[in-house]
Order: C-alpha cells, then structure tokens, then sequence
C-alpha cells in the first residue's frame, strides 16, 4: 500500500470524512452511514477492521470514488427527473449542465488515463456543438438582418414590389431554416448530455470493477 | 417532442419561404439573375459605393467618360494611336459621318477616375490616347450557381470598354494593349494591333462593311477572328490562333507562329495558293458533302494551289495547324455581302447613323435591318437589286 493506513475502523471513517467535505452534509452523512454500517456487517461476518480497511483501500481514493459516483448519480438524476419511476419533472438547463459539469470532473480526476478517454473527446464534442449554435445563431440572426436591411436598400436602390417581395421571403426563410436547425440542436445536446452522461457512468464502472 | 415538432414546422416553412421567393425572384422578367454570394457582394456594392462588376471589386469608383475631338485645321490628325493596359478596344464608325469628330467613351472602373485617359496632341498628324490604369486590387467573388436570386434589376456588365468612334478621315489606327481585346466595327486603311493577350476580332453584326485594308497583329497568345473582311494580313504571334469565317476579298496573308493555328473556313470553290512552311503542323482541307478531304502531317515547305490562286496565303509555324473547311454556297448560310457601290455603302452608314443618332441605340443588327430594307426597298423602285446576307442580321 502506498498510502498510510488507517489502523481502525474510526480513524479510517475520520480520514474519509475529511476528503469527503466538498459534498454536501446530507449526502456525506448518508455515504458515511452506509460505511459504518459496511464495516459493522463485516465485523459481524467475522471479518478483522484491517481487513475491511485493506478491502477499501486509500480513503482519499475512496472518497473520489464516492464523490464521483454521487455526482453521476445527481447528474443521471437531474436529466431524467429522479429517474424511470419517478414524476419529478427533468432539473432546468442550467442545473443539468452543472451537474454535468461536475460529474464530468469527478470523474477526470478517478484516474490518469481519463484524460486521453475522456477529456479528449468530451472537447471534441464541446467544439461540434459550439460551431453548431454558432452557425445556428448566425443562421437566425442573418434571416432577420436580411429582412431588415435588404427591405431598406432596396427601397434606397428603387427596385420592384417583386425584389421586395423576394427578399422578405428569403429573410424569413433564412429565419425560419434558423428556428429549425436550433431547435434539432437542443435536441441533440440533449441527446449527446445524456450520452456523455451514459459514458461516464460506465467510465466510473470500469475503475471500479478495476479495483 | 416538442421541440422536434417545432423544428420540423419551422424547416418546411422555411422550405416554403424559399419557393415562394424563388418564384417571386422570377417575376423580375427584365433583370440578369445572379447568384447568392454575388447578390451580397452587389448590396455591399451598393451601399459602399465600391465598382462592383460581377467579378470583382475594383476598389475604384466607375468611371464613364465622353469626349468629342473635332478633326479641323488646328487637330489635322489621321492616325491615331491607343494605349491599354487591360481595357478592352472597340473601333466604330462615326455616327454623324458628316461632323469630322472623333468621339471617345471610356466606361471602366480599371481607371483612376480623376485622370482616367491622356490625350497627347503633340505628335503632328498622330493623336495618341494612353488609358490610365491603376492597380485595383480586387476582392475576388466567387460565382456560386447553388442558389440563384434576384433581387433587383441591376445588369451585370463588363465595364471596362474603350470606344472610339473614328471620323472618315481617320483610317490609321496602332493599338497597343497587355491583355485588352480589339473589337473592329469600322473600315480602315491600317491597324497595327500589339498585344500580350489580348485577342482582336472584326464583326460586321453592327457595320456589315467593317474592313481593313492592311491589318498587322503581333501577339504573343491573342487569337484574331475574323470573317475575312481585310485585303492583307501579317500576322506574327507565339501561340495565337488566326480563325476566318470567309476568305471574302481576302488577297494576302502572311502569318507565322510558334504553335498557333490558322483555320479558315471558306465557300466552294477554294481559291488559293497556299504556301506552308512547318516544322510539325498538320495540313487539313475537309471539302464540301460528297468530296474526300485531305489530311496530312507535314515537315517542310508545302505548296498548294487551288483555283487560280487569288488568296495568297504563306503561314510558317513550328507545330501550328492550317485548317481549311470548304463548304458549298448551299450548305452555308455565310454568303457573301454584296457590298455594292460607294454611293450605296455611303448612304447605309447615314441611315444606321440617322436611326442610332434618332433612337438614342447602338448599332444593333435590327438598326442594320431596318437600314437594308429602306435601302433596298428604294433600289427596287429604281429596279436595282441588292441583296445583303441574312447571316448579318441573325
């Protein structure tokens, strides 16, 4: 072991409650509530407190884990509402995107490999999308300014009812080409969220079972 | 769902947005369409008061120039030489055949609006006009076809033309030019074209009597298209091409080129005595319907004579081709013109000149219509008959 152990089962709790302060208090109670009652059940079971310490390897690696897992789990949750079974309504955009957010840099900091199999292609994908709504945008925002500015010079340049005409339809179809292709993207953000989601839970499944 | 929903009505909108402006854009009988990244370039043009020409911005504001130079006593001027950079050259007959004028128009945005051409005066009997051409720097635009619009009825043209429009006592032209075209609509005695690559063409569309009588290009890569219409050519160029459509009235050519060919198409019988001097340059006659053609690759000096030979033509390349296509008057509708008499040329320049000077227009082959058939029309009454090509007026 590299780290130093812990010699009992109250000075490893200790020592996770101190890296486990970045999480809530509700949500810290609960985890070292279920830690508690995992080395009780072991002591029960006939297990020695250095054994159980020795399963559970380093409590600062434990925490992350557990702080990554928790923040998996709150962003699964604020993209499907609580869950299958549940009726809470999704968490607004800004919320999801946190949770992301956070979940997302839980996980980088699991494991160094991380860096290649997540980081880079959660950039690539941030790059696509952020060249999508800007051409999305552009999109929208030049429908309306040819609108507004064709109609202007136009009537500057005297040109027909039917150049008039032309243009405006042209502006408002530039708009409504915009409209549409903004509202597919939010869709598929959503999509590639929950996605990037999908992929961290299995991210986090792999160092698991690895360790 | 929603959201998709949504998408999905505003993209078949905006589909039916496009078609309603496609077909609204075709209203616009009148205009030229253009396409989407050039009708931007257009407004931008518009609003910036940049030249804009369908290619590119010229950085220059247009400029249209007009001048008349009366030739009198005090300007005794019967040649004239011109100098252009890219601008082309368009040579035309007086309108008022009567005013000793020589007119100039310079449309083009090549030139520096506040100096856009020097007369010089000082040369005896030679007027000289230089263009002052200035580098543009030009924002290309690119011509995209994938969306075409039109958005007002603005024509795309090339404006970058010199006419000129020579008295009758003006018959010596020399023109001087890096990549301008020539475009002769008027009868001289002698034009000496120079160019790098500019082509130079004579067209009988508006003048059915454009001529010259001595006609000398030297070019590296410009072409000559003619249909005849000169009594002698000496032609001498690296990779230019000589194309005739008749060899009318034609008496001599003297042409040499490095890889250049000389292609004449001309009506049965053939009369010429043909000398042609090559290296590696293929001689091809393909006669009319019915009669074989002769093709042969040839290595040295080669004479052929054909009729009685009235058509002298010497041509010297390396690797040039001469091509002679010879069709029966039957199979052409290229006729000859029927010039007729001084007296009545003289009087078909007044009447286009009348009509054009009238109806403030070019002269345009329905301008040279009406002018056949009032001439015609008056020479039947004098049970004279006259008969023009109907070609001239396709």
């Amino acid at each position: 072991m590299s780290w130093t152990s812990p010699t009992s089962r109250v000075e490893y709790i200790a020592e996770l409650t101190k890296h486990l302060a970045r999480l809530p208090e509700i949500e810290r109670s609960d985890i070292l509530r279920d830690q508690e009652e995992f080395f009780r059940e072991a002591v029960l079971s006939g297990r020695t407190e250095a054994d159980v310490i020795g399963s559970l390897g380093d409590p600062k690696q434990l925490a992350k884990t557990l702080i990554a897992e928790s923040r998996v789990a709150a962003s699964e949750s604020a993209f499907s509402g609580g869950g299958a079974d549940s009726h809470l309504a999704p968490a607004s955009v800004s919320a999801q995107v946190n949770s992301m957010l956070r979940a997302f840099f839980a996980i980088l900091t699991l494991a160094p490999f991380n860096l290649i199999f997540v980081l880079g292609p959660f950039l690539g994908l941030l790059a696509c999308l952020f060249g999508a709504w800007l051409t999305g945008s552009i999109l929208l925002l030049a429908g309306v300014a040819a609108i507004v500015l064709l109609a202007s010079e136009l009537t500057g340049i005297g040109a027909s009812i039917w150049a008039h005409i032309a243009s405006i339809l042209l502006g408002l179809s530039v708009t409504f080409f915009g409209v549409a292709f903004l509202g597919m993207l939010t869709v598929v953000t959503s999509w590639i969220a929950q996605g990037t989601i999908r992929y961290l839970r299995w991210n986090l499944d792999l160092i698991a079972a690895r360790k | 769902m929603r959201l998709i929903k949504i998408s999905s009505i505003a993209a078949i909108l905006g589909f039916l947005f496009l078609t309603l402006s496609y077909f609204s854009s075709k209203r616009l009988d009148q205009a030229v369409r253009y396409s989407f990244p050039e009708s931007i370039a257009r407004h931008y043009s518009a609003v910036s008061g940049r030249v804009f020409n369908g290619e590119h911005f010229s950085g220059l504001k247009g400029t249209h120039l007009r001048k008349i130079i009366p030739i009198d006593s005090a300007n005794p001027f019967d040649r004239i030489e011109i100098e252009t950079t890219a601008i082309d050259i368009e040579l035309a007959p007086s309108l008022s055949p009567t005013n000793n004028e020589l007119e100039i128009e310079l449309i083009s945005d090549r030139v520096d609006s506040t100096d856009p051409i020097s007369i010089d005066t000082s040369s005896g009997k030679t007027l000289r006009l230089l263009t002052q051409e200035a580098n543009t720097d030009q924002v290309q635009v690119r011509r995209k076809r994938w969306l075409t619009f039109n958005f007002d009825d603005e024509n795309i043209s090339e404006q970058n033309l010199l006419r000129i429009r020579l008295p009758n006592s003006m018959r010596n032209v020399q023109i001087r030019t890096v990549s301008g075209d020539a475009r002769l609509a008027t009868v001289l005695e002698n034009l000496h074209y120079q160019s790098k690559s500019g082509d130079i063409k004579i067209v009988t569309d508006e003048n059915p009597l454009s001529r010259v009588e001595h006609l000398n290009i030297e070019t590296i890569s410009g072409d000559l298209k003619s249909p005849g219409r000169f009594d002698r050519l000496r032609f001498n160029s690296v990779s230019g091409d000589i194309k005739l459509s008749t060899l009318d009235r034609v008496l001599d050519i003297d042409a040499q080129s490095v890889s250049g060919n000389l292609k004449i198409q001309t009506i049965d019988p053939l009369d010429a005595d043909i000398n042609f001097i090559t290296t590696s340059g293929q001689f091809k006659i393909s006669p009319s319907t019915g009669k074989s053609g002769y093709s042969r690759r040839l290595n040295q000096n080669s004479k052929f004579k054909f009729g009685t030979g009235s058509t002298k033509i010497k041509f010297q390349s390396t690797s040039g081709d001469l091509k002679i296509t010879v069709k029966s008057e039957a199979d052409s509708n290229t006729a000859p013109v029927d010039e007729g008499d001084e007296a009545r040329a003289d009087s078909y320049m007044q009447c286009v000149a009348r009509i054009a000077a009238r109806e403030g227009t070019r002269m345009t082959s329905a301008v040279a219509k009406k002018c056949v058939q009032i001439i015609a029309d008056t020479n039947k009454s004098n049970n004279s008959a006259i008969s023009f090509s109907i070609f001239l007026f396709g």
